[in-house]
């Protein structure tokens, strides 16, 4: 074989490997790729009560309450951005998809539709539930938690998908409401994603029970920050590696106006 | 403790009642009269006297009460002390005095009382100050004393600048007064904010409500003279704090006064009085209630309120309320597991949004529409509890403003009558608005406010009911809780959120005679009640519930008198049962072991009551010794605790053979006969019969009586307890 034919193959093989990402990104369009890799996933949450403190600022090492889990994680492709009411309508027409408990499904939706101009905003008013619905119809999955965290931080610990140093103006963070899905393209992360922090609450597939409750892990911090007072949850900006409990209990209240979702599909 | 534990009961219930002090009311006296020694120009000794006291008080230099003397007795206290006030610019110098050389004296006559007004002024020009006591002296014991100081430092007056100047105080006579012997004497002070103690903090604390509200006199008495003097200072810029008595005896305040200031330093009031603390107490006690509004106490609701006794605190994300798989309350199985485990609840305090709000826009009000079926679920979840005579509250945040409401008070009276609910919680809060009260009551007067915090006296006039959630102060024994004594219309209950031993804290709440919150699902974190506990509770729940008609009363006293230097003993009495709750301090601090056995207690009831140990279920022996009714344990009390039940002679339990022939004297009307055993690991009560209020007879057999072999015979009516004998069936023979 002579050196052009060793050429050529290797660049048929270099070829063949660029299309086959190609075609797998076709594949997932509005999504991208996380590559896998050993991560260490660091958290922090706030205690609340009972047997400790509330470490709802600090706890005495100075950090909030937290924890960390490294783990291998295998390539995923995750949605650019969160679903939108557009493509949660899609997706009842074509699936028919009704809870079994509808109340405050959708309840931002009027005569069977999102309200004008809000199309490419995130679907709220879902629960895990009908997040779950959803990413099966698509073909995905909800994000595990450390997936979501990867895919927000990549591996360099940043606070903010966009870096170290916060910025009010890289995200939607305290406002009215929800903004068209993507506003914020200075506020992506290292691999593409769109509206880590802020705009809605992100489901994950946290849901578990400590024997006496059922919850879930929230990620991203929303659009909304309740003021006026220490006892409440803490809205407003939500750093990468900040983690939420939820409590699951009646359907209407496992339903927010603020909390929506994204999808991640494994990459093989 | 042994010293200690004298100090603290000295005088029978009975005597409790102050005959000393008794003259001030009622009978027609001669007015108090003062005489000047040798005239008022020149006055050298002033004799301040009235019927029953004899004050005399000398003027050099400083001003002394000399002499306080008993007419009745002739017994004469406070002779040989110290001055009542030392003032000075100067540092002590082995407490010299700078002198107040002039003085004045004048006179002044009351309609039912007489004032002596004393003014001191120095003849050095450097001290400025002038210091006015005025001593009032109305029909009884009591000598008002107060006190003025000026900064006279003005121009000319002394030869510098008008100056501020800070002086020194002390209180020598209350501070260092000897009273008998030094080793009988005691001291109740004041000690951090709203605590209480007697000699130090260490060995006993009271606690009462807020740091600004009035404090409890100072008491310095002796245990072997029986008598003491009560300083009650109503009205003092300064602080009387003390951590122990040494830092009491010792303590020196300080005074700083521009010049040409004034200050209203003290507005006290003297009173030597027969036996312990107790005076000096029961003198606070009159004091702070007359001039308390009782007018939201006195509704009707309140009446019902103060039996609820056991409550339990409900995080309603909790599955051992919330069904997630038929998504409804499951609130029947919860109140039979609250049965099971805790011996019922008397009212559940609903949690519906705190965490969790704060996720989105929806508040406290909003968020009752997200539970099952919304509010009209809830209604029914209510509707539910009300029918097995549990009552319902729910909560009141008064931080969750994030909607910017102005309508609080509206919204929540609107939910309270939505479901139909007994009472609101006012979460972080130890006060509420009298607009809430209106808005509450627009909607139903049968609504109570709950306060997390203990409130201030001013805010307890409105806030009927209030935690007890002051952390070592109820979690300790044998702490005794005044504001409970001082005002039994008040519904308290103990709670500790976080302790990982309760055992305290449930004895404190069967000590003081109040509530207990059952608490274990703190917001998600769970802390378990241990099976020990579970079992305390019960037992404490059936006392409290079955003697709540001596528990209510409306005049407990706290630490009566007893034989035992180690045994701490309530007292709950009303006119025909009196509940005496006993903590036995020496059992734990004994060394090898204090037992508690034999004569522990006098009582005056009347000599046809019967007397039994609720807690231990033991029969108490009444011994008739010296013309009083002495109170006898025949077997040592196995345990801390102990609950002795005094009620009038009903029951006639009579055994033959094989068979209880149980009586009563006096049919009671809707009345039953309890016959219950008592299972011998535990200590509870286990209901084996049931017969008819008039009597009947009991086969032994069917008891399936084991050990202890105990059979307690109690006559109920209305769940109450009127009568109770206890048959020790088994081999032992007290």
């Amino acid at each position: 074989m002579n050196n052009n034919r060793r050429i050529v193959s290797f660049m048929a093989l270099s070829f063949s490997f660029f299309m086959a990402a190609f075609v797998c990104a076709q594949d997932n369009p509005d999504m991208v790729l996380v590559p896998a890799g050993k991560y260490a996933m660091h958290v922090e949450y706030r205690v609340r009560e009972g047997l400790s403190l509330d470490s709802m600022v600090v706890d005495d090492r100075g950090r909030r309450y937290s924890m960390t889990e490294a783990e291998y994680v295998s390539a995923f492709f995750i949605d650019r951005t969160e679903v939108t009411n557009e493509q949660f309508k899609t997706f009842l027409e074509a699936s028919g998809y009704k809870p079994e408990r509808p109340e405050n499904f959708l309840r931002h939706w009027q005569g069977g539709t999102y309200p004008k101009g809000k199309g490419r905003h995130p679907v709220v008013w879902v629960s895990l539930e009908d997040a779950k619905a959803y990413a099966e119809w698509a073909g995905k999955r909800l994000p595990e938690e450390i997936e979501w965290q990867k895919a927000a931080q990549d591996t360099d610990s940043r606070a903010w998908p966009w870096g170290n140093l916060f910025d009010p103006d890289k995200a939607n963070m305290d406002s009215r409401g929800t903004m068209p899905v993507g506003s914020y393209p200075e506020g992506a992360s290292p691999c593409g994603c769109l509206d880590m922090a802020g705009n809605v609450w992100e489901w994950t597939d946290s849901f578990q029970s400590d024997g006496y409750h059922y919850f879930s892990w929230l990620r991203g911090g929303s659009y909304f920050l309740a003021k006026g007072s220490r006892w409440y949850m803490q809205g407003g900006p939500i750093s990468t590696y900040q983690r939420t409990k939820f409590w699951h209990m009646t359907p209407a209240l496992n339903r927010c106006a603020t909390i929506g979702f994204r999808c991640v599909k494994d990459a093989d | 403790m042994h010293l200690l534990k004298k100090a603290l009961g000295m005088l029978p219930l009975s005597v409790i009642s102050l005959a000393f002090l008794a003259g001030s009311h009622g009978t027609a006296l001669a007015a108090s009269k003062v005489t000047y020694i040798p005239d008022i120009k020149n006055v050298q000794e002033i004799i301040l006297e009235n019927e029953v006291i004899r004050y005399a008080i000398s003027v050099d230099k400083s001003v002394w009460i000399t002499s306080a003397m008993e007419k009745a007795t002739g017994i004469s206290l406070l002779a040989g002390n110290p001055p009542l006030m030392f003032l000075s610019i100067r540092s002590f110098q082995n407490g010299a005095d700078v002198g107040y050389n002039l003085f004045t004296v004048k006179e002044e006559k009351g309609a039912e009382d007489v004032t002596v007004r004393i003014t001191q002024s120095s003849g050095y020009v450097e001290n400025p100050l002038v210091v006015t006591q005025s001593f009032t002296l109305g029909q009884g014991p009591l000598l008002a004393w107060n006190v003025k100081v000026l900064n006279s430092a003005t121009g000319g007056r002394a030869y510098r600048q008008p100056q501020t100047v800070t002086s020194r105080i002390t209180f020598p006579l209350m501070q260092k007064l000897k009273l008998g012997s030094e080793t009988e004497m005691h001291y109740l002070i004041p000690t951090g904010g709203d605590f209480f103690c007697i000699d130090s903090p260490r060995d006993f604390i009271f606690y009462f409500t807020d740091e600004s509200d009035p404090k409890l006199p100072i008491d310095i008495y002796n245990t072997e003279l029986k008598r003491g003097i009560y300083f009650h200072i109503i009205k003092s810029p300064l602080r009387f704090s003390f951590a122990d008595k040494n830092d009491f005896t010792s303590g020196v305040f300080s005074l700083t006064q521009k010049p040409g200031e004034e200050t209203g330093l003290l507005d006290c009031r003297i009173c030597p009085h027969e036996g312990d603390w107790h005076a000096a107490y029961s003198a606070f006690r009159e004091y702070i209630r007359s001039g308390f509004d009782f007018t939201y106490y006195k509704r009707p609701i309140q009446t019902a309120y103060r039996e609820r006794l056991v409550s339990h605190f409900t995080f309603l994300y909790g599955h051992d309320i919330y069904d997630p798989a038929t998504d409804r309350f499951r609130i029947d199985e919860f109140l039979d597991e609250g049965e099971l485990n805790f011996g019922g609840y008397d009212y559940m305090l609903l949690w519906h949004d705190y965490p969790r709000t704060g996720l989105d826009d929806r508040d406290q009000f909003d968020m009752y529409e997200g539970l099952p079926g919304g509010l009209e679920g809830l209604r029914e979840m209510v509707a539910r509890a009300h029918a097995r005579n549990v009552q319902v509250f729910i909560p009141y945040k008064p931080w969750d403003i994030m909607k910017g409401r102005k309508d609080h008070f509206q919204q929540e009276a609107r939910i309270a009558k939505a479901v139909g609910a007994d009472g609101i919680f006012l979460d972080t809060m130890s006060e509420s608005d009298r607009a809430f009260r209106d808005a509450l009551d627009a909607v139903s007067r049968d609504i109570v406010l709950v306060a997390e915090g203990r409130p201030d006296l001013e805010a307890a006039q409105m806030v009927t009911g209030s935690w007890n959630q002051r952390g070592n102060a109820t979690n300790r024994m044998p702490n005794v809780d005044l504001f409970r004594f001082i005002f039994p219309e008040h519904n308290v209950h103990n709670i500790n959120r976080g302790a990982r031993k309760r055992d305290e804290l449930i004895y404190n709440a069967l000590f003081n005679g109040v509530g207990f919150i059952v608490w274990e699902d703190i917001f998600g974190e769970i802390n378990r009640f241990p099976w020990n506990e579970r079992i305390l509770i019960r037992r404490y729940s059936r006392i409290i519930h079955e003697n709540r008609d001596a528990y209510l009363t409306g005049n407990p006293v706290p630490l009566v008198a007893d034989l035992r230097d180690d045994l701490y003993v309530n007292a709950f009495p009303v006119d025909n049962k009196c509940v005496y709750p006993a903590y036995h301090l020496g059992r734990i601090t004994g060394g090898s072991g204090e037992r508690l056995i034999g004569p522990f207690m006098e009582v005056g009831h009347p000599d046809n009551w019967h007397y039994v140990d609720l807690w231990n279920h033991q029969a108490i022996r009444a011994e008739k010794r010296n013309g009083k009714t002495t109170l006898v344990f025949p077997e040592e009390v196995a345990d801390v605790m102990s609950c002795i039940a005094a009620m009038p002679e009903n029951l006639k339990v009579e055994r033959q053979g094989e068979l209880l022939r149980i009586e009563t004297a006096k049919p009671l009307e809707g009345a039953s006969i309890q016959v219950n055993t008592v299972d011998n690991l535990t200590m509870m009560e286990e209901e084996a019969l049931k017969l008819e209020g008039t009597g009947g007879v009991v086969q032994l057999d069917n008891l399936k009586l084991d050990f202890p072999y105990l059979v307690l015979v109690k006559l109920m009516q209305g769940g109450i307890l009127k009568d109770e004998v206890i048959l020790d069936l088994g081999w032992k023979r007290f």
